[in-house]
């Protein structure tokens, strides 16, 4: 049976960065922008975990990708912890959490 | 992973990720990212990393996105989605990503990267492989050598792969440091999340707050107004008191009943206002939502204190609304309870 290749792998996870990457430039609430760099932190995991699988060490997976990626999903909890920690803050002190309201330091 | 299990889990992926970013409404873009990372998991357990995919759904679908739609409802978001995307963040927003998109396509040009099998004679030999420091009655290598599982209907031994005990083993072993500093890590997040909720002092407005706007808007409407003929031209001239300056005896002595400060007038639109800066005023960026700058505007219509902030009624509220071109900011940042308050506490 055809198996995807590592191409095509790394290509989705690509594509799916750039979504992310585009939603962070367009979209103007900030939880929506959040969301977007933890599709992008994913995407890169998937790249991480695609290439742990085609460089085999010993016959087996590169571990050390994956540990990387499990590193990454950790980091990534703590950070959207403190971040929306830090969007409630903002919000209860300017009652907005559009990116066009935020503009404080603009002037 | 069949080529077919494939497409069809990086479409959800892809259509998940798409719909975070076209769906105007922020419960909508959370359940799309939870069908981007579902689609995400199976690709990764496609590539044999079943402990990483299971890590995917638990953590990311489970409890990341929890936490997003907890604060989405608890903020109660759905009205704040109310403003078009501008064209030139479209725009960037679309050509930048394609450009990273021309970086990605070079991945087509290599032909043969089709992924070693993992089948049992490959999982076989790599178990004699394995470093000596792993015993031989150990899982991994038991799991590698197929002694876990039987196949009674063939009557072969079926080898897999031990994926959590070797992510374990290597986690315990070359990973133990980094381990120990990721577990500060989660700490201090833990420890920066509780200050970070913790209620500021003075940040909400206290119970009593609405009791005395009430009180002010009451006494502000008691000040009868003064009919004159509509300026049309006030609403694009800046400098407003200039013209009523020159306007014979609009005021105040019989309209107002309270005694005003001196240097300063009973503006009919802009309320109290001060001629020249007077020895009381205020410092006006106290209030959340005004900044030097606006504090600067405000100075220059001739507001000063938080007295006058507070007494505004709705329709200098307006006015100002449309002088500083605001769009109901006033309203949202709360400016003249904040004001009563900041007033309040000035005169104890």
């Amino acid at each position: 049976m055809a198996t995807a290749s590592l191409t095509e792998y790394l290509f989705f996870s690509g594509l799916l960065f750039a979504i992310g990457l585009a939603g962070v430039i367009i979209r103007r609430n900030i939880i929506v922008i959040f969301m977007c760099l933890e599709m992008m932190l994913a995407a890169a995991s998937l790249t991480l975990v695609a290439f742990s699988r085609a460089n085999l060490v010993n016959g087996l997976p590169d571990y050390d990708g994956q540990m990387l990626v499990f590193f990454i999903i950790t980091v990534a909890a703590a950070e959207v912890a403190v971040g929306l920690a830090i969007i409630v803050a903002l919000y209860r002190a300017r009652k907005t959490i559009s990116t066009d309201d935020l503009t404080s330091l603009k002037n | 992973m069949p080529t077919i299990l494939f497409y069809l889990f990086a479409i959800l992926m892809i259509a998940g990720g798409v719909c975070v970013v076209a769906l105007k409404n922020p419960v909508s873009s959370a359940m799309g990212m939870i069908g981007s990372f579902i689609g995400l998991a199976a690709l990764l357990i496609g590539l044999n990393a079943f402990f990483v995919g299971t890590l995917m759904v638990l953590v990311y679908a489970g409890a990341i996105m929890v936490l997003f739609i907890f604060i989405i409802m608890l903020l109660d978001l759905k009205k704040e989605e109310r403003k078009e995307f501008s064209g030139s963040s479209i725009a960037a927003g679309i050509i930048v990503p394609l450009l990273f998109i021309l970086i990605t396509l070079p991945v087509f040009q290599n032909v043969n990267q089709d992924f070693e099998k993992l089948d049992g004679k490959a999982l076989v030999a790599a178990e004699q492989q394995l470093p000596d420091e792993i015993a031989d009655n150990s899982i991994i290598r038991q799991q590698l050598r197929g002694e876990k599982d039987f196949d009674k209907s063939a009557n072969v031994h079926k080898a897999s792969l031990p994926d959590v005990n070797l992510i374990g083993q290597k986690l315990f072993t070359d990973y133990n440091f980094p381990i120990q500093v990721v577990g500060v890590l989660l700490l201090v997040a833990t420890v920066g999340c509780v200050t970070l909720s913790k209620k500021l002092h003075g940040d909400e407005p206290s119970g009593d707050l609405d009791h005395r706007m009430a009180k002010t808007l009451a006494k502000s409407k008691s000040i009868p107004e003064v009919s004159l003929p509509a300026n049309g031209a006030k609403k694009t001239e800046p400098e407003v008191e200039e013209p009523l300056q020159q306007e014979p005896a609009v005021t105040t002595t019989e309209a107002a009943p309270v005694t005003l400060p001196e240097n300063s007038k009973q503006d009919e639109k802009l309320g109290l206002v001060y001629d020249s800066r007077p020895d009381d005023a205020d410092n006006l960026f106290i209030i959340n939502g005004v900044g030097p700058v606006l504090e600067d505007k405000l100075n220059n219509f001739g507001v000063y204190t938080f007295k006058q902030i507070s007494e505004w009624t709705p329709e200098i509220v307006s006015e100002f609304d449309d002088l500083l071109s605001f769009k109901g900011r006033i309203d949202r940042d709360n400016w003249i309870a904040q004001a009563t308050e900041l007033h309040a506490n000035k005169s104890i």
